[in-house]
């Protein structure tokens, strides 16, 4: 499996980064207001978006192979939370398309979002 | 065969540049949060997108011309990708993409200045120069930046040549103990749309060498290590059949040009 890469100082994304968790719940609402909830879904699903600014020529370089390597969000690779350290064995991208912005020299720009894969 | 062109300066763009890979994957998720997923190979393409700005008034006519050349989004050219490195197996000296003199003895896996051990020792065994070369299919006349790292045990002396067609620059260069990065770039002025970029020791020569890349550009960039291909893009094309170039003052033009290779 894959291993997301991280950047040349070790870490995975910069600030400002988010990561939310996704549940998934099915409320059925009777005609005397009573409820009934179950979830759909085992687990939580997490999902992380990964600002990357000022990175360098090497870095955005081996951020583009990654994600060809990946082919956009068909391939599944390893991803190490960055607010935990939590190691994530299967994720993927969240989008088929990566745009790298080359803003100037050592100024490379991109946002992923990765999610955890169910099964 | 067309070119998109470089402006006067030698170089293909300006910052900021964009650059997307795009993928197609036919994603079918279920309740659950599992999916089943089939990529779409016919669907891969990359885009740039080219801001301009400052441009002199040939700059832009050049960049005019070419996108009527094309008819717009019609026509098919090659691109010639600022962002990576030309040659393919830029760490693979023993690939068949590499010419190699036969009297040049290879070494692989030598400890490079990037930590790894990508780097390679080149021996010339032979009475005469020995070179070691790659051809890419590019324009002769444009601007080009040729890189490689190199040290050596013993005072030696490296040259790194760029030809195209007759027409040959080369610049000799002493390599020491430590690594250092050589760059020979220069303008052309030939019409082949061939290019041999290569480096020539002398008899009785070792040197190790590493990262070798050639670029369309006055400088050279980090070195990008590639492997089956390397960045020059035939059957790009314009993503828009209108050119806008606007004239912010005297001598001065902007434009933005979208280009995309469908495929890669």
């Amino acid at each position: 499996m894959d291993e997301f890469p991280t950047l040349k100082t070790g870490a995975i994304a910069q600030h400002p980064a988010s990561r939310s968790q996704q549940h998934r719940t099915c409320v059925l609402r009777f005609v005397d207001g009573s409820e009934q909830r179950f979830r759909e879904r085992g687990a939580a699903l997490r999902r992380w978006v990964i600002r990357l600014d000022l990175l360098d020529e090497e870095e955005a370089a081996r951020l583009e192979d990654f994600f060809h390597a990946q082919q956009g969000r068909l391939g599944r690779f390893a991803f190490t939370d960055p607010w935990t350290g939590v190691r994530y064995p299967d994720c993927s991208f969240e989008d088929d398309t990566l745009a790298l912005r080359y803003l100037g020299i050592m100024r490379t720009g991109a946002t992923l979002v990765v999610r955890e894969n169910r099964g | 065969m067309k070119f998109f062109p470089q402006l006067v300066t030698g170089t293909l763009v300006q910052y900021p540049l964009v650059k997307r890979a795009v993928y197609r994957t036919i994603w079918n998720a279920a309740l659950d949060g599992s999916d089943d997923r089939l990529g779409d190979a016919g669907a891969e393409r990359l885009e740039w997108e080219l801001r301009y700005e400052g441009l002199s008034r040939e700059e832009q006519e050049r960049l005019a011309a070419f996108h009527g050349e094309m008819e717009g989004r019609l026509g098919a050219f090659t691109f010639l990708d600022p962002t990576e490195n030309l040659l393919e197996r830029s760490g693979e000296p023993e690939a068949s993409v590499w010419q190699k003199s036969p009297l040049l003895t290879l070494a692989t896996g030598i400890p490079d200045p990037a930590g790894g051990t990508e780097a390679f020792r080149l021996i010339s065994t032979g009475p005469v120069e020995q070179s070691l070369q790659q051809v890419i299919t590019a324009p002769g006349w444009f601007a080009y930046c040729w890189s490689v790292y190199a040290r050596s045990e013993t005072a030696a002396r490296v040259t790194l040549y760029r030809r195209s067609g007759t027409e040959e620059h080369a610049r000799e260069f002493a390599v020491g103990r430590s690594w250092e990065r050589l760059v020979h770039s220069g303008k052309g002025e030939s019409q082949e749309v061939t290019v041999w970029f290569g480096v020539k020791l002398r008899p009785g020569t070792a040197v190790e060498l590493y990262g070798m890349q050639a670029e369309a550009q006055p400088a050279p960039s980090p070195y990008r290590r590639t492997k089956l291909r390397g960045g020059i893009y035939e059957g790009a094309r314009f993503d828009e059949d209108e050119l806008m170039v606007a004239a912010v003052g005297p001598d001065l033009h902007s434009c933005t040009v979208r280009i995309v290779k469908a495929g890669r």
